[in-house]
């Protein structure tokens, strides 16, 4: 199910006028354009480096 | 009281103050009188701090120099910071109405730093509200205004800080960078703007905008006095989750002006596509004059950069969308109307969304450490254009029409997502308006790059040209 600007902002109590939501579903399609053939470069999942060490801080 | 003074650098006040031939607070009278006279067309401050107060503090720092107690080139030197940085016991408004009369408990340790260091300040500067966005027509203080045209822009987020700068209505500034805030306002206003390495200079204490992302950094009038700040600033503070400990570094005596043997980086298709003209030979002009200095030019590829505006957009909107949350549910209609459509678009991205602008953000770091093996430095325009006109939303570079936001943003946000060192510093002039030149460089260079910057700017690009306040060039 697409989950569109609108809606999503909706179902958190924002409001949007008709207007606005053009606009931001407009701005939302260009944004996601930019990612256009990520895939292709990579193809296998990459990490993302983050790493799990827990500092403890003397007391 | 003659504004002499306040057109002066810290570099050249600090051996008058310390010889005691000049007094702080006359430096400190100086910059008010000229704040005085000039913020009302300007508008570079949200708040001038009260004179009186100001001066007895100056007073206390002459006293200190002429019994001997001289704490370095800062001391006695009148500063303004971006209203972003907390000040204890003072108001710190963020740019915005929701935080208007929000007064944190603590200093930033920048703050509290730049006070050991003696430096007194003058008041807060105009930013746009809570630095999301690159203009600084600020809706609740009103638009900053750019010295050398004041119907344009002075950048942003930090414009403010590159405004008074430029403006000499304060000696120096520090501003914050998340896509480009220090360095966008600094090629705008012809300043120069350091964006150091990611966890060099401490964030506590700073509002953030997108924790991975942000950056404080010197925003001055020449170089070595970018150098005299960076060198205040720095420092591991384990009270910042991303501060690092790195290795200390004199980044003043670095400054040499020696280039020779040095390898700069071009990179043509993300940092060189879709440049206003003039800005594009103005650069290229520059990286030519760094030749002649004796470096040599070799041409790279990053071809992940074809991905680094969906990464930057991705990781700043959704840092900045859980930042904002609550005022953002409880009180929308107090943000900006553009600030306010920006945190509607912020709470899209899934967390897909999100870890694939991470997995973005280590190819990038990957490709950019290769390419430094092969170069020392990599050299592009600050920004595509020059200032626009206040309340535009869009711009136009050789005749094609482009969002002014994408713009401003787009040759900056590299630096931020890969977290290294940027300085922007001034190229020239393209129909009377600054351009900057950024010179990037490997974790932790910034001694390198602020020499290579150091060298450029003993060329003279601006040709000591100062903006004259006041004209309204159409």
């Amino acid at each position: 199910m697409k989950n569109t600007v609108s809606n999503l902002l909706i179902s958190m109590g924002v409001d949007v006028n008709e207007e606005e939501a053009i606009l931001l579903e407009s701005r939302w399609e260009e944004i996601q354009l930019l990612k256009k053939d990520l895939d292709q470069i990579m193809p296998n999942p990459s990490d993302i480096a983050l790493r799990n060490v827990v500092v403890f801080e003397a007391k | 009281m003659s504004e002499v003074w306040a057109k002066k650098t810290i570099s050249e006040l600090a051996p008058l103050l310390q010889k005691r031939e000049i007094s702080p607070v006359e430096v400190t009278m100086s910059v008010f009188d000229r704040v005085q006279k000039l913020n009302d067309s300007i508008n570079a401050y949200i708040s001038i701090n009260n004179e009186e107060k100001v001066l007895e503090k100056a007073k206390k720092a002459e006293k200190e120099i002429v019994v001997g107690n001289y704490r370095g080139p800062l001391h006695g030197i009148p500063l303004a910071l971006k209203d972003i940085l907390y000040f204890i016991g003072e108001t710190v408004t963020m740019g915005s109405k929701i935080h208007e009369n929000f007064t944190p408990d603590f200093d930033a340790t920048v703050v509290a730093k730049l006070k050991e260091a003696g430096s007194l300040f003058t008041g807060k500067l105009n930013m746009h509200e809570y630095a999301y966005g690159g203009t600084t027509n600020n809706p609740h203080f009103g638009p900053c205004r750019n010295p050398w045209n004041i119907g344009r822009i002075p950048g942003g987020s930090s414009g403010g800080s590159g405004a008074a700068v430029a403006a000499d209505m304060t000696i120096a500034s520090l501003g914050t960078d998340t896509a480009g805030s220090i360095r966008i306002p600094a090629s705008i206003c012809g300043i120069v703007g350091l964006k150091p390495t990611h966890g060099l200079v401490s964030k506590y204490g700073c509002f953030p905008l997108s924790w991975s992302l942000d950056h404080i950094g010197p925003m001055t009038k020449t170089v070595q006095d970018a150098a005299i700040l960076l060198q205040a600033i720095t420092g591991y503070d384990e009270k910042d989750a991303t501060s690092v400990a790195s290795s200390p570094a004199n980044y003043v005596m670095s400054l040499t002006g020696d280039i020779k043997g040095k390898v700069i980086g071009i990179e043509e298709d993300f940092f060189f596509n879709m440049i206003d003209h003039e800005v594009d030979s103005l650069v290229k002009k520059g990286i030519r004059k760094l030749e002649d200095l004796g470096a040599r030019i070799e041409l790279v590829k990053i071809p992940s950069l074809k991905f680094a505006e969906f990464a930057e957009y991705m990781t700043f909107m959704s840092e900045s969308a859980l930042i904002h949350q609550n005022n953002f549910n409880q009180r929308p209609e107090d943000f900006g109307e553009d600030v306010r459509q920006s945190l509607r678009m912020a709470n899209n991205p899934t967390a897909i969304d999100y870890l694939q602008a991470q997995q973005i953000r280590r190819r990038l770091a990957k490709e950019f450490t290769m390419m430094f093996e092969q170069v020392d430095v990599l050299i592009a325009p600050t920004l595509p254009v020059i200032a626009s006109v206040i309340g535009e939303e869009s711009v136009f570079i050789n005749g094609q029409e482009c969002s002014q936001t994408e713009t401003l943003i787009r040759l900056t946000s590299p630096a931020n997502l890969v977290g290294i060192p940027s300085i922007s510093i001034p190229a020239g002039f393209s129909k009377g308006l600054p351009v900057g030149m950024q010179i990037m460089g490997p974790a932790f260079s910034e001694e390198l790059i602020m020499n290579f910057a150091f060298a450029f700017e003993q060329t003279n690009p601006l040709k000591g040209l100062k903006p004259v306040i006041g004209e309204l060039v159409q």
